[in-house]
């Protein structure tokens, strides 16, 4: 066996037999001058990966998700998550509404598995102020802009459960109404200790604004949130709120909400 | 777990592709232009994956060649490059920190120096960490040629760093 750099870096890569590890291993305890070569080979590898190290840390630039999420969906690609109320008319009866937000957005069709259309999307970590309810919490009349939420909002179809810093979101459907174009969304913390239903309008410069948001404990999470849907449903039939089709929805996110 | 939307399992696979862009441009806004724009290709051409083969593979292809066809005439000349752009690495401090900072940074410098080719097998074997095999795959060459490539940008990197710090020459 030739001792010589390629050999070495082969070894290093793993991609020799074992025997001929075996066999080089015993050559390298024997001689000083090879072992310091691999030395060195090793080192410069290694410090090639920690040199890329802070590209991997850091998180990956909302805008650059959101083009991904702004292209139009294969035509080849698999189904995409078929959802509700384009199918319904009108935003259908609570008790439906609140099955479909536990479950993430089953089929309304039920032709696809429910766990299939769950799709998680990781967006890149952005630190939330801090998970308990008074962090989380979002108010009427905050303006949302820049972080994980304003891209889920922005970018990403309804029926989909995201990952967004110390929880997860799922935006339930889109609206257009007399604010311009609204979306419900629906959060829980990831110890599911507080959730909270929110109504948010997008305005200029990629912000949404809230018009809507009522949070509580788990301990009253289902009489609070029937009644939190009644109050947002009430909330959207003030707002002449009609509800998006999935191709009407596909098209505003592909436009980036320009009509 | 696998998502039946291309776009989550391209979005997944971003922070991989940022860095393979980052060692082929050494410009970090410019790789993600170029991540973006081989994303938007990779989804137009989405019925040409073969789904059961490394879709990673097939998008590093496609950033590469994207990044020879359509970008690196427009590359800015290296004396120019803003590479320490780059993040540090965070939760160090001190004289450690400093140290590696400029070490990280020949290391990063030594790297944008290699040709083209050896520059994508490195980044592909040695800091990715797919096998001569996948990076084959990725790059639409022979594996020798991968090997080749590989051996002669590694010489060339451990050859520049251990003079740059005067330890373990070969003497």
């Amino acid at each position: 066996m030739v001792l010589d750099d390629a050999t070495l870096i082969a070894y290093l890569d793993g991609q020799l037999s074992d025997a001929e590890c075996h066999r080089l291993e015993e050559r390298l305890a024997h001689d000083s001058v090879a072992a310091g070569r691999l030395d060195q080979l090793a080192r410069s590898a290694d410090l090639a990966r920690r040199a890329f190290e802070p590209v991997m840390q850091e998180p990956v630039p909302p805008d650059l998700i959101a083009a991904v999420w702004r292209a139009p969906l294969p035509a080849s690609g698999a189904p995409s998550p078929r959802r509700r109320a384009a199918n319904s008319g009108f935003w259908p009866r609570v008790g439906e509404r609140l099955e479909r937000m536990r479950w993430g957005w089953g089929g309304m069709a039920g032709a696809v598995a429910i766990a299939a259309v769950v799709a998680v999307l990781v967006l890149p970590y952005v630190p939330e102020p801090n998970a308990s309810a008074d962090g989380w919490a979002l108010r009427t009349g905050d303006v949302v802009r820049g972080d994980a939420l304003a891209v889920a909002l922005d970018t990403a179809p309804s029926g989909r459960s995201i990952t967004i810093g110390e929880g997860t979101a799922a935006v339930v459907a889109t609206f257009e109404t007399r604010e311009g174009f609204c979306r419900e969304v629906s959060r829980q913390t990831s110890d599911r200790a507080f959730s909270e239903l929110a109504i948010l309008c997008r305005g200029d410069q990629e912000s949404w604004r809230v018009v809507f948001a009522e949070g509580g404990a788990k301990a009253s999470y289902v009489t609070a949130s029937s009644q939190r849907q009644d109050r947002a449903d009430a909330v959207l039939e003030a707002l002449g709120a009609v509800p998006l089709g999935d191709s009407a929805e596909n098209e505003l996110l592909a436009k980036a909400w320009r009509r | 777990m696998h998502d039946a939307d291309p776009r989550a399992q391209i979005v997944s696979l971003l922070p991989r592709l940022r860095r393979f862009a980052c060692g082929l441009t050494h410009d970090p806004p410019l790789a993600d232009d170029l991540v973006q724009a081989a994303c938007l290709k990779a989804l137009e051409r989405w019925d040409q994956w073969q789904a059961g083969t490394s879709l990673a593979s097939w998008m590093f292809r496609i950033v590469q060649t994207t990044w020879i066809d359509d970008y690196r005439s427009r590359q800015r000349r290296p004396e120019d490059t803003p590479i320490e752009d780059l993040p540090d690495a965070v939760g160090e401090d001190g004289r450690e920190l400093v140290e590696r900072r400029s070490e990280l940074r020949a290391v990063r410098q030594a790297i944008a120096a290699l040709p083209d080719d050896q520059r994508a097998v490195l980044m592909l074997v040695t800091v990715d960490g797919l096998s001569y095999q996948e990076t084959a795959e990725a790059l639409g060459i022979p594996m020798g040629t991968v090997m080749s490539r590989l051996s002669r940008a590694r010489i060339r990197l451990a050859n520049q760093l251990g003079h740059a710090g005067g330890r373990h020459g070969l003497g």
